[in-house]
This record gives C-alpha cells, sequence and structure tokens, in this order.
C-alpha cells in the first residue's frame, strides 16, 4: 500500500512536470517526447489506482491507455511528422522566459481557482490545481505555437489532464465513458491527422498563420 | 424502437463506406431515410404523444425532453439524405462526363460514397447523443460529431474548406474538453460529499440539493463553455460561419440544424441538476448573456455578409441565441416559444442551406452579387429559400414570428424591460438583414447574367461542353433527389403554423415542463 502510494505521487509529479516542459520546447520531437513520457506515466498511476482500490476496471484502463496513449498514437503523430518534412519545430510568438513566466502564473491561477471552489469542504485543492493548471498550460501552448502539428499535441495534453481529472478527482468513470472517450481522442488525432495531410498538400506548410483566408 | 433505429443505421453507416456503384449507395440512402422517418418517427411519436419512455441496452433512454429534440433530427435528418443520394448520384454523372465546372473533381483516393457513410455516422452519433441517460456518454457522442462533421467539411479537399475544417476541429475539441472537466467536476462534487458518484442527471439532479454549491457552479461555468462553443454561442463562434459555409450543401443542413440543437440539449440538462441545486439564478443569467451576445453579433454581422451561405450560418447564431435567451428568461411561456422556435429553425434552416446549395451550384459562387435573379435561373431552389428565409426573418405565417413575439413577452413579464427593447431593435435588424438579402438574391436582376449569354451566343466562345445522353440522365436523376428532399422540407416547413394548435402545442408544453423553470 505505502509502496503503490509513493509511485502515485510520483507518477503525479511527472505528469505535472511534463506538461510544464512543453511550454519551453519548439522541436516537435521534444514535445512527442513529453507526451509519451507523460502518457507512460498516467498509465502507471492508473494501473497503482487500480491495484490500490482493488478495482479492475482502472487496471484495464490503464493498459488501454497504454497501447493508445503511449504507443499508437505517438507513432501516428511520428508518421504524420514524417510526411509533412518542411519544418521540425514550430514558431514562437512568444519568448522562453515570457513563457515560463505564464505557466507559472497560470499554475498560481488555477490553485486561486481550485481554493475557491473548495472554500469550506474539507478536500485538499492540489489535485484540482494540477488538472486546471495541465488544461491552462495545454491551452496557453496551443496559442504560442501556430503549427498544425503543435495545435494537435496541445489538444493531446488537455486530453491527457482530463483522463488524470477523472482519475483523481472522479476516481475512474464508468468503464465505458473511459473507452468511449478514448476512441474520440484516436478517431480526433487520426482526423487531425489526414486533415494536416491534406493542408500540407495545399497549402504547402502547416503553419497555421496561413489559414487566414475566411475572415468575417 | 430504439435498438432497432440504432442497429439499422450502424449497419446502414457500415455497408455505406464499402466502395460500391452509385445505384447501391443511393438505395442505402433511401433505406436510411425511410428507416429515420418510419422507425425514428414511430418512436419519438410514442415518446412525446404517449410519454413512454424508451430504453435500449440499459444505457440509452428517450424521454419527452430527448424524444423533443429527436423529431427534429429525424424530421431533418431523412429529408438530407435524400439530398446525399442526388448529390452522390450528381457526383458520379459528373465524373463520368468530365463536366468540371460543375462539379470539380477530387483528387482524393476517397471514393465519393465514404460521405454518405460519414453522415449516417454523424446522424448515428447525434441519436446516441439525444438518447443517452449519462452526461459522459451524451459528451462522448458529441464530441464524436466534431471529429465526423469534421471530415465531412474538409471532404472536398479545397483551401477553405480545409482551413475551416481545422478551425472547426480545434476550436470545437478544445471547448468540449472544459466541458468534460466540468462533467467530472460533477462526479468530483459527488464524491466529496459522500454520495455515490453518477452522471445520470436525473440521478444527479435528485442528489443535486447535497452538493457543494461553488463546485457546482465551476462545473457548470465549464459546461457551457464547452457545449457553448460547440452551440455557436458568441463570442465563442468564431468556427462556426467558417464550418456552415464551407461544408457540402447536406454537412451544413446537419450543422445547423441539427448538431447545434444537440449542444443545447446538452446544456439545458446539466442545467436541471443546477436548478434542482437551487441555483438556477446562474444557469439563467448565464444562458441570458450567451444569448443576448449571440443576438447581438449576428444581427449586425448578417447586414454585412456578401457570401450567401455565412449569412445563413449566422442566422443560425441569432437563433440560436434565442433559443437561449427562451432559457434563460426561464418561465413557462418563454421556454414554450424556444422549442417552438427550436423546430421551426431546424425546419427552415436545412431547407434553406439545401437550397442555397443548389443555387451556389448554379452560380458556381458563394457570392450574393453573382446570384441575383435567381428565381428565372432555378426556380425551384430560388422559391424553396424564399421560403426558408421568410420562416426565418419571422414573416407573419410563420411561427417564428410568433415565438419571437413570445419571447419579448415573456421578457417584459419577467421584468427584463431593458432585454426585451433591445430584442426588439436587434430583431428589426436581423429581420431587415435577411429579407434585404433574400429579395436581392431571389427577384434581383443579375446584368452580368444577360452579358454573359450574350457574349456567349455573338461569339460562341464558351458553348456548354457536349454531354453524352446516359451522363445527362444520371445527373437528372441526381436534380430530381436534390428537388425532392427540398419538396419534403419545404412541405415540413409549410406545417410548422399547426406547431401553434391544439395538440402539438400542449405535447410541447409538456416538453417544456421537463426544462426548468418550463412547468407550470
Amino acid at each position: 500500500m505505502e509502496y503503490y502510494s509513493i509511485v502515485a505521487t510520483w507518477m503525479g509529479t511527472i505528469i505535472l512536470i511534463s506538461g510544464f516542459l512543453t511550454v519551453l520546447f519548439r522541436r516537435f520531437w521534444n514535445i512527442l517526447a513529453c507526451y509519451r513520457v507523460q502518457s507512460l506515466a498516467l498509465a502507471i498511476a492508473t494501473w497503482t489506482a487500480g491495484r490500490m482500490t482493488g478495482s479492475s476496471h482502472l487496471e484495464i484502463i490503464a493498459y488501454v491507455t497504454l497501447i493508445v496513449k503511449a504507443i499508437l498514437i505517438p507513432a501516428w503523430i511520428r508518421h504524420v511528422l514524417k510526411r509533412i518534412t518542411t519544418r521540425t519545430e514550430a514558431r514562437l510568438t512568444v519568448g522562453v522566459a515570457f513563457s515560463l513566466f505564464s505557466a507559472a502564473g497560470l499554475l498560481l491561477l488555477s490553485h486561486v481557482v481550485a481554493s475557491r471552489a473548495l472554500y469550506g469542504l474539507r478536500v485538499s485543492p492540489e489535485a484540482l490545481t494540477e488538472v486546471l493548471a495541465l488544461v491552462l498550460i495545454g491551452l496557453f501552448q496551443m496559442m504560442t505555437r501556430r503549427e498544425a502539428v503543435t495545435q494537435m499535441m496541445g489538444i493531446l495534453f488537455i486530453e491527457n489532464a482530463l483522463t488524470l481529472a477523472a482519475l483523481q478527482l472522479a476516481k475512474g468513470l464508468p468503464m465505458i465513458i473511459e473507452l468511449g472517450i478514448m476512441l474520440d481522442v484516436l478517431i480526433g488525432i487520426l482526423a487531425m491527422g489526414i486533415l494536416v495531410y491534406r493542408i500540407q498538400e495545399q497549402f504547402d506548410t502547416t503553419d497555421t498563420a496561413h489559414l487566414s483566408t475566411l475572415q468575417g | 424502437m430504439l435498438t432497432t433505429l440504432i442497429t439499422a443505421l450502424t449497419i446502414f453507416s457500415g455497408v455505406a463506406f464499402l466502395p460500391a456503384p452509385v445505384v447501391l449507395s443511393t438505395a442505402i440512402a433511401l433505406l436510411a431515410s425511410l428507416t429515420l422517418w418510419g422507425v425514428g418517427g414511430s418512436l419519438v411519436w410514442s415518446v412525446l404523444v404517449n410519454g413512454q419512455m424508451q430504453s435500449a441496452w440499459g444505457i440509452f433512454y428517450l424521454d419527452r425532453l430527448g424524444g423533443f429534440f429527436l423529431a427534429v433530427l429525424v424530421l431533418v435528418g431523412g429529408a438530407v439524405l435524400l439530398n446525399v443520394a442526388g448529390q452522390l448520384r450528381t457526383a458520379a454523372a459528373t465524373e463520368a462526363g468530365h463536366d468540371a465546372a460543375a462539379f470539380p473533381k477530387r483528387a482524393g483516393e476517397v471514393p465519393m460514397s465514404a460521405s454518405l457513410g460519414l453522415t449516417l455516422l454523424f446522424l448515428l452519433a447525434m441519436i446516441l447523443g439525444l438518447s443517452s441517460r449519462n452526461l459522459g456518454l451524451i459528451w462522448v457522442c458529441v464530441e464524436g460529431t466534431t471529429m465526423i462533421s469534421a471530415l465531412l467539411i474538409g471532404f472536398e479537399h479545397q483551401r477553405a474548406a480545409l482551413e475551416a475544417a481545422w478551425k472547426y476541429i480545434i476550436l470545437c475539441t478544445v471547448g468540449l474538453s472544459f466541458s468534460l472537466l466540468g462533467l467530472i467536476l460533477l462526479v468530483y462534487a459527488a464524491e466529496i460529499s459522500g454520495a455515490v458518484p453518477t452522471l445520470d442527471p436525473v440521478g444527479l439532479a435528485f442528489l443535486a440539493p447535497q452538493l457543494p454549491p461553488t463546485v457546482l457552479k465551476l462545473a457548470f461555468l465549464l459546461v457551457l463553455v464547452g457545449f457553448g462553443t460547440k452551440a455557436g454561442f458568441a463570442p465563442l463562434h468564431s468556427w462556426l460561419p467558417d464550418a456552415h459555409s464551407q461544408a457540402p450543401a447536406p454537412t451544413s443542413a446537419l450543422l445547423s440544424a441539427v448538431l447545434l440543437n444537440c449542444s443545447v440539449y446538452a446544456i439545458i440538462r446539466t442545467a436541471g441538476i443546477m436548478s434542482a441545486a437551487g441555483l438556477g439564478a446562474d444557469v439563467r443569467s448565464g444562458m441570458l448573456l450567451f444569448g443576448f451576445v449571440s443576438v447581438l453579433f449576428a444581427a449586425l454581422f448578417l447586414l454585412v455578409q456578401h457570401d450567401l451561405k455565412r449569412m445563413l450560418a449566422y442566422s443560425s447564431i441569432e437563433h440560436i441565441g434565442l433559443i437561449s435567451l427562451g432559457i434563460g428568461i426561464g418561465t413557462p411561456l418563454s421556454i414554450f416559444a424556444a422549442l417552438i422556435h427550436t423546430v421551426t429553425h431546424s425546419l427552415a434552416k436545412a431547407l434553406a442551406f439545401l437550397s442555397a446549395g443548389e443555387m451556389v451550384r448554379t452560380a458556381h459562387s458563394h457570392d450574393m452579387s453573382r446570384m441575383l435573379g435567381m428565381l428565372r435561373r432555378r426556380p425551384a431552389a430560388a422559391t424553396g429559400f424564399s421560403l426558408a428565409m421568410t420562416g426565418l426573418a419571422g414573416l407573419p405565417p410563420w411561427p417564428i414570428f410568433a415565438s419571437e413575439l413570445l419571447l419579448v413577452w415573456a421578457a417584459i413579464g419577467a421584468g427584463r424591460l431593458w432585454l426585451a427593447m433591445s430584442l426588439l431593435l436587434l430583431l428589426a435588424i436581423a429581420f431587415t438583414g435577411l429579407l434585404y438579402h433574400t429579395v436581392r438574391v431571389v427577384y434581383g436582376d443579375d446584368p452580368h447574367h444577360h452579358h454573359h449569354h450574350q457574349h456567349k451566343d455573338g461569339l460562341g466562345h464558351q458553348a456548354e461542353p457536349e454531354i453524352p445522353e446516359t451522363v445527362a440522365t444520371k445527373r437528372e436523376s441526381g436534380l430530381i433527389w436534390r428537388d425532392l428532399s427540398m419538396a419534403v422540407l419545404a412541405l415540413m416547413v409549410i406545417a410548422t403554423p399547426l406547431l401553434l394548435l391544439s395538440p402539438a402545442a400542449e405535447t410541447i408544453r409538456a416538453v417544456a415542463a421537463v426544462i426548468p423553470g418550463g412547468g407550470l
């Protein structure tokens, strides 16, 4: 028991740190590596939670997470990245220092929101803070990088944060919903990858700053 | 019946993805359309008229509210499937005849019939969403529609369509993640107050009084922003005019007439939990704010549009805003008006998008100044279009006139005078904008058109290419299907005033009673 809760704490930390690191990177491969690490940590955290509570449903979800998020999705993104060979890094619209400060600011904001929402309840706001911060950082990452592929990865990071929320806050959603969400993510990433191909074909770039003909 | 409907549509969509001759695709579309009207129709009839709950496999169920939204889906969906059949036949004929001008040939290797498969999946996801007794499952289905419809929008590989599809999938997915977080917070609220965690809206409403209100408020805010993005509430609507205008006509019709309603449905379900917790005032102010801002944005942007389908998209934002206002005012009268508004808007908007698609095809352009005098150039489409637009603008015989008046009346009754006054002004602006554009497009005099003809007759440069007879027949058959779909929708729009009469109005009042504030 003791051993499992230590692992769970460590995994929570790894998930938060790998989310934080993404605001510093601009190379696609580094961001992808962050995602892989985060998904792996998420799978392990789910598995240990399943062991701690003796729920076989969480263990199954952990294996599915491992296969879908740590193997299938990164492989598909690798495939997409190899086909759009034009560039390997995103143009940042803000500096690294600013990104780091903003991420810290978002963490603080999440803490304020979480403590206010849970004010007067005998619950620690840590878990809610972590989830909110990860969602906001994912959003920030998407807004400061205009590449289609990094936007796609931003969605993946936000989705990981939601899976963490389902695990830590809701103690696991019903199996059919967890699997449904996983299926949505998988289909979504496939659809986005196909769109990225076509955008590359038609526009000769995947910089979304060029996607600006429709206005008003 | 619910199980039959779901199973049949699953099989049809599976078969539609197989590469097959166009005859088979047409047959599937026709069968699916008849199934939707037959099975779906009797299903919603038993739910709405007899008040029977329907359930399937333990996770799906339909009450009056779900039945009402499903009824709109069934009516519109069947007609749209007929239109898809027509589009497939025309595309097949065009590919055979290499008539590139009428229908640009696609570069991709995806067979055209895949668009039928995607349309069926799209409908299926919405049916599952409307009939789930679980907010998480509703979310999964609504998010699923994002992926499917994004592929439909980007189906033609054109630059503008790809841009629209990309913005749509990114913004809606991010928006919906917020609402999933909100739903997880609902479970969390149950968890920390020691109740059995659940995502069943009825069960949560039952638990609601003992849940912590601060967590509930944060959860509802996230749900409202998330599903509100997908419902096209201003200022979260920036993807909507792009996506709805760039999609192929049948997809536009489904996006505007059905999918927006599904998101509103999810919001109403969550609002029920909030009201049960005594937080109805927060729900109302949120809905009022989004509703008013949407009507404001849409009315102003309607006026300045040049693109026909963008104008229709802004009109959708206006009407979704009005529906949201009706729920936000929160009296039985306003909710009744919002429901009447939902049905009539969906039917008229589907007709508007299908006929606009025909007009775009005739004019080879989305630009309204290039499609003047459509009554002469494509009479059937122009007639359908003017019928739809008078319905949408709210000219007296059509129920939107009544529901808009009822909304203003309900706003005054609820003591929101400023809202009633500004609403009247905005409605007048939107009315003028819609009718101005409609009259111009339908009756306008097109100098280019005459000039074009003279030029062609005089010099003979742009003579129509010879079309083989078989191709012409096939194209004719596509045209018949497309015209049929418009005719069916036109009949439905003509029948809408009946909604205000006794049996139908009673049924809608019973639906309103399910929505917080709607009961007498």
